[in-house]
């Protein structure tokens, strides 16, 4: 099933990157670095340390302004747009690192990120009260569900600090799943996650896609990338240097060069 | 112009009791990160400790002298005591200014507890006027101008030329990196708040020496000149502090010279205001950089 | 109850609320938002002075012993009202300044400067609200309703406690809201927030405005009631004050300022004026102050969450009765992805 975007031509892809570049202090971060993201799809960045990646990804995401280039999501130029608004549209993203509500609990994580609440008005707060409590209710229950398939509605209470490393990704991740995404900007988010976990969240993720959604995916586990990535994009240094299907990538030398010599 | 002379000479000597002070505060946050806003209470406390000395009979130079180790030793025993600990726990940002303003209200209220709310003065000769190139000194205010570029010179050979210069910038720029290399970290926190403090107490008496009147908020109200100069010069660089110490001592002399006297406070937080809100990292830019969007 | 002793509970109560609401403002700001407004105490000032100038008659009429602008003359509730918009636009244009994004510790700095600044301006220009002086005879609202003192006070109290008790229930109602989570988020992490599509800079000037609005009507219910108002009142000292009496009672909650507002600044401040004086008259304010800063020291390496820390909010389990959304199939589904889902109009 699949709950396509309206607003796109047929065949323009959910989230289409051109030519961005990102230069901190005269190092070139970025350079011209172009992709597209299709609905279904979920595509994988990868690269060794200081390839970009992160920075890539913080430029789609709005956290970042690019020196050049274009960021056009759902038909729409949202490139001098702020990070919240392209929340707002649809494009949500992790953070590899202290994403989480640390004194918010789990549950609430995931309750500040459901979007249109009407409590969330201040007119509302203090006059269409039953209303705004009804729509709670309601997402708390989409919450435990989320909650539930990933194996954590027992943590419902436990503040986000308390959690492990593990658990952690998965509530960012159900969380990120709150949020109603058209495209979701996965920044590492195997990073520390045990073997076993890993294969049901690489589960989680092609379901998520086949439900309808793009998913842009940083990583470093090359075997995950494989299993879950339709098309891979190599970066080293700041620019593109090969794309394709992972078991092609392989075998090409600029890839491995790149690898071995960082 | 007759008065701009007499005014820029006004800013010399608040520029050389501002040196002093801005170096020490600007050492003191450039090695533990941390604006001490307890600082005031210290020149306060050390000037005290002059004026016991003093009334006892001594000389004012030698209660300088004295003044300026006891506030070495306070200060030293504040870091070691409290600001380390909570410094270790990982207390935020502001927990920290927190602290530092808790402990400069015992400090400042510990002192009132003492002597009251009254003005005392120092037993010390004014000195003779001294007119140089239509400016107008005390040979007392020649003398704390002289000793604020000794402190300056002695600062800067010891950053430039000593070991521990060496290890206080290293240490001031990336502590783990330093402990890494083998410096002797603890050391040198150690050593930068005894030498910081020593100044601070130097600060504490000799604007008491200046203004000639003794309270205990004396310290406080020179605080916020000693932050403005040290946020203007860049907050860690002690080269920073030295010229942000004269900028703000002159143009608060003169503003409070042309326009009226309640303004020699407020150029000086006006200023600090804007370079904070437009350019946090100062005048000149160095440690700042590092330390400033690090929340 | 002798005259006396009931003038002085009567203006301690009023004292109380007066700092409880205050202390629910900055909570707002603080404790909900984390948001670090050392210039507190200037928007509880401006609530004092607008209140001042608008029930004041004209300045000419007190030819020359004070001078100050406006001078409206208006009954109550006209200045209370006022003092609340006044210092709401006030924490507004305030707040715009952390758009900057300071590092917490430069940030409180900026406002405690700003906060000397303003004390600076008022001080120096005397036609504003008559400088060092202050402002004196600020006639007290709805003076005429009784001819006894002490049952004016009286009743005052009762408003006080009224209007306190209905500012802590609107500040309550935020915090237990979806917005009020929202805020949360916001102080615990305010990339994630704005990844979510959370306005944060939006946020934060709203509770600037509302935090500041509170802190205009604890100043207009403090200024209406002593009559009198000026610069000495409202020193920076006493945000360290309000800070140290919610880190004692327990930021982010809503029993927290209560308890804080009356442990700190009206037991450690007002409670003391009790004990016999002993030693020169400077000694016992000055016990008071270290007792203070021992106090805030103590909390901040013993209990740093406060004597009412920030509840965990806990739903309760869904019930078999009640009303149900229709069941959904397993699996992750997107709900109808919306073009702009940020909060509901």
């Amino acid at each position: 099933m699949s709950a396509g975007p309206h607003l796109v031509a047929a065949d323009a892809p959910l989230l289409s990157v051109r030519g961005i570049s990102r230069t901190f202090g005269g190092v070139h971060a970025v350079a011209d670095v172009s992709f597209s993201a299709p609905v279904g799809q979920i595509t994988g960045l990868i690269g060794p340390n200081g390839a970009g990646k992160s920075t890539t990804l913080g430029i789609v995401a709005g956290a970042i302004t690019p020196t050049t280039g274009t960021i056009v999501f759902a038909g729409r130029d949202v490139t001098k747009l702020p990070s919240y608004r392209r929340a707002r549209l649809g494009m949500i993203r992790t953070f590899q690192m202290r994403g989480e509500f640390d004194r918010l609990t789990v549950l609430e994580n995931l309750l500040v990120a459901a979007p249109g609440q009407l409590g969330e008005n201040v007119r509302n707060i203090y006059s269409v009260r039953r209303t705004w409590r009804r729509q709670q209710r309601e997402l708390i229950e989409q919450a435990r569900e989320l909650l539930d398939q990933f194996g954590i509605l027992s943590h419902e209470n436990v503040y986000a600090a308390e959690l492990s490393g593990g658990q952690r990704r998965l509530m960012e991740f159900a969380r990120a799943l709150m949020a109603q995404p058209r495209l979701l900007l996965l920044d590492e988010p195997m990073a520390g996650v045990s073997p076993t976990l890993r294969g049901r969240l690489g589960e989680h993720l092609l379901e998520v896609a086949d439900s309808g959604i793009a998913i842009v995916l940083v990583e470093h586990e090359l075997q995950f990338v494989e299993h879950v990535c339709g098309h891979v994009l190599v970066l080293a240094q700041g620019t593109v240097i090969g794309e394709g299907k992972m078991s092609a990538l392989r075998e090409q030398a600029a890839v491995l060069d790149a690898y071995l010599t960082g | 112009m007759q008065s701009l002379a007499l005014y820029i000479g006004f800013g010399l000597v608040t520029a050389s009791i501002l040196c002093i002070g801005a170096v020490s505060f600007t050492l003191q946050f450039g090695i533990s990160n941390l604006f001490n806003l307890a600082f005031g209470a210290t020149m306060t406390a050390a000037a005290f400790v002059a004026y016991v000395c003093n009334s006892a009979g001594l000389d004012i130079w030698v209660s300088l002298v004295l003044a300026s180790l006891s506030a070495s030793l306070l200060s030293f025993l504040l870091n070691r005591g409290i600001y380390v600990p909570f410094r270790r726990r990982a207390s935020g940002m502001f927990t920290m200014i927190m602290v530092t303003l808790g402990v400069g209200v015992i400090l400042q209220y510990a002192i009132e507890a003492i002597w009251g709310a009254d003005n005392f003065s120092y037993n010390m000769a004014a000195g003779r006027a001294v007119h140089v190139a239509g400016m107008l000194f005390t040979t007392t205010q020649l003398a704390v101008i002289a000793i604020a570029a000794v402190a300056a010179a002695g600062v800067h050979i010891m950053l430039r030329y000593t070991r521990l210069g060496k290890a206080m910038r290293a240490v001031a720029v990336n502590e783990r990196l330093a402990r890494n290399c083998g410096i002797p970290v603890k050391a040198v926190i150690d050593g930068t708040w005894l030498l910081s403090g020593a100044l601070c107490g130097v600060t504490g008496v000799v604007l008491v020496m200046d203004v000639q009147v003794l309270n205990s908020g004396s310290g406080d109200d020179f605080l916020i000149l000693i932050v403005a100069a040290t946020v203007l010069g860049g907050i860690g660089s002690a080269y920073g502090a030295m010229v942000g110490a004269l900028i703000i001592g002159v143009v608060s002399e003169v503003a409070a010279g042309f326009i009226n006297a309640q303004f020699k406070d407020i150029s000086a937080f006006i200023i600090l205001a804007v370079v904070l809100l437009l350019r946090p990292t100062g005048v000149i830019n160095s440690i700042a950089s590092a330390k400033e969007m690090a929340r | 109850m002798s005259g006396a002793w009931q003038f002085y509970v009567a203006t301690l109560i009023i004292y109380a609320f007066v700092y409880i609401i205050a202390a629910a403002g900055l909570n707002l700001q603080f404790g909900l938002t984390g948001v670090y407004n050392f210039a507190f105490i200037i928007f509880q000032a401006a609530g004092a002075y607008t209140t001042a100038v608008f029930s004041l008659g004209s300045p000419g009429a007190f030819s020359g012993f004070q001078t100050y602008i406006l001078g409206l003359h208006l009954p109550f509730p006209v200045p209370l009202l006022a003092s609340a918009v006044v210092a709401g636009v006030l924490g507004v244009g305030l707040g715009a300044l952390t758009v900057r994004r300071l590092r917490a510790d430069y940030l409180a700095i900026v406002m405690l400067v700003i906060s000397l600044i303003a004390t600076g301006v008022v001080t120096d220009y005397q036609g504003l609200f008559n400088g060092a002086a202050g402002l004196a005879l600020i006639p007290q609202p709805f003076s005429s309703l009784t001819s006894s003192s002490i049952v004016y006070d009286w009743l005052y109290a009762v408003a006080a406690g009224v209007i306190c008790a209905l500012v802590l229930l609107a500040v309550r109602m935020m915090n237990e809201s979806p917005l009020g989570r929202s805020l949360r988020a916001v102080r615990e992490n305010e990339n994630a927030a704005a990844a979510l599509g959370k306005n944060v800079t939006a946020l934060r000037l709203l509770v600037f405005g509302l935090g500041g609005a509170i802190a205009g009507i604890s100043g207009s219910l403090l200024a209406s009631f002593t009559q009198a108002w000026s610069p000495s009142s409202w020193l920076y000292t006493e945000t360290f004050v309000l800070f140290t009496a919610l880190i004692v009672g327990g930021t982010g909650s809503n029993l927290g300022p209560v308890v804080g507002a009356v442990l700190v600044p009206v037991v450690l401040a007002e409670g003391s004026r009790y004990l016999p004086q002993f030693g020169p008259p400077t000694l016992v304010p000055s016990l008071e102050w270290i007792t203070i800063g021992v106090v805030l020291l103590a909390f901040l390496w013993f209990w740093p969450r406060g004597i009412v820390p920030e509840p965990r909010r806990v739903f309760p389990p869904a019930s078999s009765s009640g009303p149900h959304s229709p069941p959904r199939a397993r699996g992750l589904s997107v709900k109808n992805p919306q073009r702009d889902r940020g909060p509901s109009r």
